[in-house]
């Protein structure tokens, strides 16, 4: 039996949860794996996640159908690959309608895919039962709710919220830690490959010789190098856990449902 | 049930009356009711592409092809006969009609009629409806409105579009919704019929290579004007005794 394959999509109804962050980790998950991937960068104004790995991300402007059809349509092709979307808060709404009514979960299915949404919330109640609504259309679809620390506590009345409590007691949930923001401002640099630092970092490897790219590598104390090492290893093996957690959740689902 | 036929037609080129037949084969498929189509559009027929193996090419104005479509109507497995009638020629046919009785026989009980007019944009197209109207006998009239590009937009002011329908008694309105083009235009270069296209099959029984985005659209839109089909009560106003 084939390898399964991912089709990845890190969405938030909000600005400035950490979708592209996530999406980076993830792919950064896969390049560590060895998984063929391909990458989406729906937010074709600022194409920050196309900014870490402008080689192989295709940037897709959701208001063209070309672009849609770039994206879905890239499911049946044999030589699809793991597709990671980062999907910019802007296209939210408009990218999980056309996902339902293309009936894209199926197909993606057939093509022997498991569609996966890592939703993030922000602190409102009000992203909670968008997040809700999004999960009624995407029956069948693996769905992980993502609590980013950075963003901050639900708010009191999110806390009250039946969508929120929905979420929270029979969903696989994934958890990023807040990195310490001096070491962010580190990762954050366009040149700074994540992957290629755990290797080195796993592999007590110094950074030397320095290649150009990594300059800024060969600058990093030793407690950054290992502050960021840490959080980097919580956030691939949350992602590893969310996957087969999801994976064995729809594989039930799907045993429940002899038609699916 | 009864024969029934239904015409498609209009007064104007351009308002998608292929269309309309196209959905309504579509739909007749759908709920399983057997359905033969005749293309007016003589010599060239729109709709014979799409469909060709329940489709005919006739010239309405010509006596045999008019034996060819009113005379099999009792014999026929396929109750339903669906007419897609030459633009500018719907007055003409509803005239030729009359003369050969056929109004007279659906009033007896003997056949089931369906008139499906496309209205164009222009206020002349609401003038049409009283002209054309009454030879549905007032039942069975649907008035459509094709929105399905973006070109028909209809001009008329809200008040004289209620007017014209005040005077048209029993008429049914009809809105068939908007059809992304991109996706309008793969399924005209595929020549196949709607529910095939979202079947993914090309006119072969093949599989097709069809965008599975496009074909999502057409899905989506195909569901809303089966809806509005089963809204005016279509099929029961066809199989009613």
């Amino acid at each position: 039996m084939p390898e399964k394959k991912y089709s990845i999509i890190v969405a938030s109804p909000r600005a400035r949860t950490g979708k592209t962050l996530l999406a980076r980790l993830v792919v950064e998950h896969f390049v560590l794996s060895g998984v063929p991937h391909v990458i989406f960068d729906t937010d074709a104004v600022d194409k920050k996640l196309a900014g870490y790995f402008p080689e192989k991300t295709v940037v897709v402007d959701f208001d063209r159908v070309p672009d849609q059809m770039k994206l879905f349509d890239t499911l049946g092709s044999p030589v699809a690959t793991t597709q990671v979307v980062d999907l910019t808060h802007r296209s939210f709404r408009k990218f999980f309608k056309l996902m339902r009514e293309i009936d894209y979960v199926n197909e993606a299915k057939a093509s022997g895919f498991e569609p996966v949404v890592l939703f993030i919330p922000d602190t409102e109640a009000d992203s909670y039962e968008q997040g809700m609504e999004i999960r009624e259309w995407l029956r069948g679809v693996g769905f992980a709710l993502v609590r980013n620390e950075a963003v901050g506590e639900p708010s009191r009345e999110a806390l009250r919220n039946l969508s929120f409590a929905a979420f929270v007691s029979n969903m696989p949930r994934l958890t990023l830690t807040r990195l310490d923001p001096f070491f962010y401002s580190a990762i954050a640099d366009p040149k700074f490959s994540l992957s290629e630092f755990m290797r080195r970092s796993l592999m007590r490897e110094s950074p030397s010789p320095v290649i150009a790219e990594q300059l800024s590598l060969a600058y990093m104390s030793r407690e950054a190098r290992s502050g960021i090492t840490a959080w980097a290893q919580a956030a691939f093996s949350e992602i590893r856990r969310v996957l087969r957690e999801v994976e064995i959740r729809t594989d039930l689902l799907s045993h429940d449902r002899p038609n699916a | 049930m009864k024969p029934a036929v239904l015409l498609v037609g209009a007064d104007k080129g351009g308002v998608g009356k292929t269309t309309i037949a196209r959905t309504l084969l579509d739909y007749m498929a759908a709920r399983n009711v057997l359905a033969r189509a005749f293309d007016a559009e003589y010599p060239r027929g729109a709709l014979k592409r799409f469909h060709p193996s329940v489709t005919d090419v006739i010239d309405i104005t010509a006596v045999p092809d008019q034996m060819k479509m009113l005379d099999t109507l009792t014999t026929s497995e396929r109750r339903v006969s669906i007419v897609d009638i030459r633009a500018g020629q719907l007055s003409n046919t509803l005239r030729a009609f009359t003369d050969i009785g056929f109004f007279d026989a659906v009033r007896s009980g003997e056949f089931k009629f369906c008139l499906f007019h496309i209205l164009g944009p222009s206020v002349a197209s609401l003038e049409e409806i009283a002209d054309v109207m009454p030879y549905s006998g007032g039942r069975n009239y649907f008035a459509v409105k094709n929105f399905i590009n973006e070109t028909s937009f209809f001009e008329w002011d809200p008040a004289v579009y209620d007017s014209y329908f005040k005077k048209a008694k029993g008429a049914v309105e009809m809105n068939i919704p908007k059809l992304n083009e991109m996706a309008y235009e793969q399924v005209d270069l595929a020549g196949v019929p709607f529910s095939t296209f979202i079947k993914n099959k090309n006119a072969q029984g093949h599989i097709a290579n069809n965008s599975l985005v496009l074909r999502g659209y057409v899905r989506t839109w195909l569901k809303h004007v089966f809806d509005e089909f089963d809204r005016v009560g279509l099929i029961e106003r066809l199989t009613d005794e």
